[in-house]
């Protein structure tokens, strides 16, 4: 299967929700019960159940105006992928050939790792089953040749999936025919996501969006550098005793005969 | 040749008390659980050992609690301890020039009291670890509720716990048996022979001596 892309054009998003109910549907999650605060925005973030959502944003225009702001959010499937790194279970998180990454909830332990390591914070605790769930591309659908099931339902062409160098093409066309302040967002993070969007504003303007998301470096600090060493200073300190052992042998304490008073 | 022989090399003498023994034998097993389950969970390779515990999903729970009996033991390993293993004087400034007679040189070391240089060393460094580990080994257990910038925080600072603690966890479980023999009954039945308190604790043995009208 080749690298995909997921195109998602928010100057032609309409906040239907059509992405998220598909989502529910397919992936048979129950919807949450909430309390209205003032927004559209239902739920109020992701969940356990929700691998998907509208944000609901409003935004003052030039004109003293209100602007709405829709996001389609969900994870980003990145190729340098936060969520793989933190991982201490082997086979939980994977990567498929189209470019999803794949969160095994079946073989989660619920460490929620990942949660802190996605820059975007995407994976989300189940209390009731003490497991992460997320957007996994549906990669079920994709190795049937279908597309993802937001994809399928969007009925404005705002979620488009494709071939990865078609879909930045159309990406970077669209970006010139709106002009202004917008942009692709994605391609260019965290050695490229796997969802892009076309942005109709600056990055900072959108809520919960990083306008430079990367994996903390503190992270790499705990995988790449002191995870090693400490297996290091272990195998050292194993190395060390062993040769003491060979070369120098025990410290035997000296026994003599009879009760001679001591010293 | 009796141990019941008074002041035969081979008497046995209280060097530890029941009190001492139960807290060392928690803090050290707790520690020992936590290393098997903790580097089960950090590296992949090493991932097979999980199944000791039952899998992956057990060990994080084994970690977890060894981790509270780790905390609770360590606080107690430190009260006890901290009068004899956190103070030094000039003899433990002599002992580690001479490396503690293990490495170059076997003459001329200080005699020592209940605890040698090296021991307060390692009581040293488990004293910092011990806290470091307990703190942030609850807020790694609990990320939603300490937040992003402390967990995230947590997350090296506790693999700093571990490569700080790793190799000497090893030295330390190797001088106090095989490296020294006669060591391992003074965890476990307290006693010890006069000829070990000689050759290993000479200080304290003269105290002991003193106390006990000698």
């Amino acid at each position: 299967m080749k690298e995909k892309i997921m195109l998602v054009d928010l100057s032609k998003c309409t906040a239907c929700r059509s992405c998220q109910v598909a989502c529910k549907n397919w992936n048979g999650l129950p919807a949450v019960p909430t309390i209205n605060s003032g927004t559209y925005q239902n739920p109020p973030d992701l969940n356990a159940k929700t691998y998907t959502l509208i944000r609901f944003q409003e935004l003052e225009a030039r004109d003293g105006a209100m602007k709405w702001l829709f996001r389609n959010d969900k994870c980003f499937h990145c190729t340098d992928a936060g969520c793989m790194k933190a991982c201490p279970v082997p086979g939980c998180i994977t990567r498929t050939e189209s470019g999803a990454v794949v969160l095994d909830s079946t073989k989660c332990i619920g460490c929620k790792y990942c949660y802190h390591a996605c820059p975007f914070s995407v994976p989300q605790f189940d209390a009731a089953t003490e497991k992460m769930y997320k957007c996994h591309w549906c990669h079920d659908r994709q190795a049937e040749g279908r597309i993802p099931a937001c994809a399928k339902a969007c009925p404005t062409g705002t979620i488009q999936f494709g071939d990865k160098d078609a879909m930045l093409a159309l990406a970077n066309k669209r970006v010139k025919e709106l002009g202004g302040d917008a942009s692709v967002y994605g391609d260019k993070h965290l050695d490229g996501t796997h969802v892009v969007y076309v942005l109709t504003e600056k990055p900072e303007v959108y809520d919960n969006l990083p306008v430079h998301p990367k994996i903390s470096p503190l992270i790499f600090l705990w995988k790449d550098v002191l995870k090693p060493f400490s297996m290091l200073t272990f195998l050292g300190g194993l190395g060390a005793c062993a040769l003491y052992y060979l070369i120098k042998g025990p410290k035997r304490p000296k026994f003599e005969e009879g009760g001679e008073k001591h010293e | 040749m009796s141990s019941t022989v008074k002041n035969s090399s081979y008497e046995l003498i209280d060097v530890t008390t029941p009190f001492e023994r139960l807290v060392h034998l928690a803090f050290a097993g707790s520690c020992i659980l936590l290393f098997i389950s903790g580097f089960s969970l950090m590296f992949h390779s090493l991932s097979f050992i999980t199944n000791i515990f039952g899998g992956p999903y057990v060990t994080k729970y084994v970690h977890n609690f060894s981790g509270l009996l780790f905390a609770v033991s360590g606080l107690f390993a430190v009260v006890i301890w901290f009068k004899e293993g956190a103070i030094f004087n000039a003899d433990d400034i002599k002992w580690f020039m001479k490396g503690g007679g293990y490495l170059w040189t076997k003459e001329g070391i200080p005699p020592q009291g209940r605890f040698n240089a090296g021991q307060k060393m390692y009581f040293v460094l488990k004293a910092a670890t011990w806290a470091l580990m307990s703190v942030t080994g609850i807020i790694m257990w609990f990320p939603y509720f300490f937040g992003r910038e402390l967990t995230i925080f947590s997350y090296p600072l506790h693999a700093l716990g571990v490569a700080s603690l790793a190799g000497a966890v090893v030295v330390h479980g190797f001088l106090g048996s095989l490296g020294n023999p006669g060591t391992i009954q003074a965890m476990i039945t307290g006693k010890c022979t006069r000829a070990w308190a000689k050759l290993q604790h000479a200080k304290w043995l003269k105290e002991y001596d003193e106390k006990h009208g000698k």
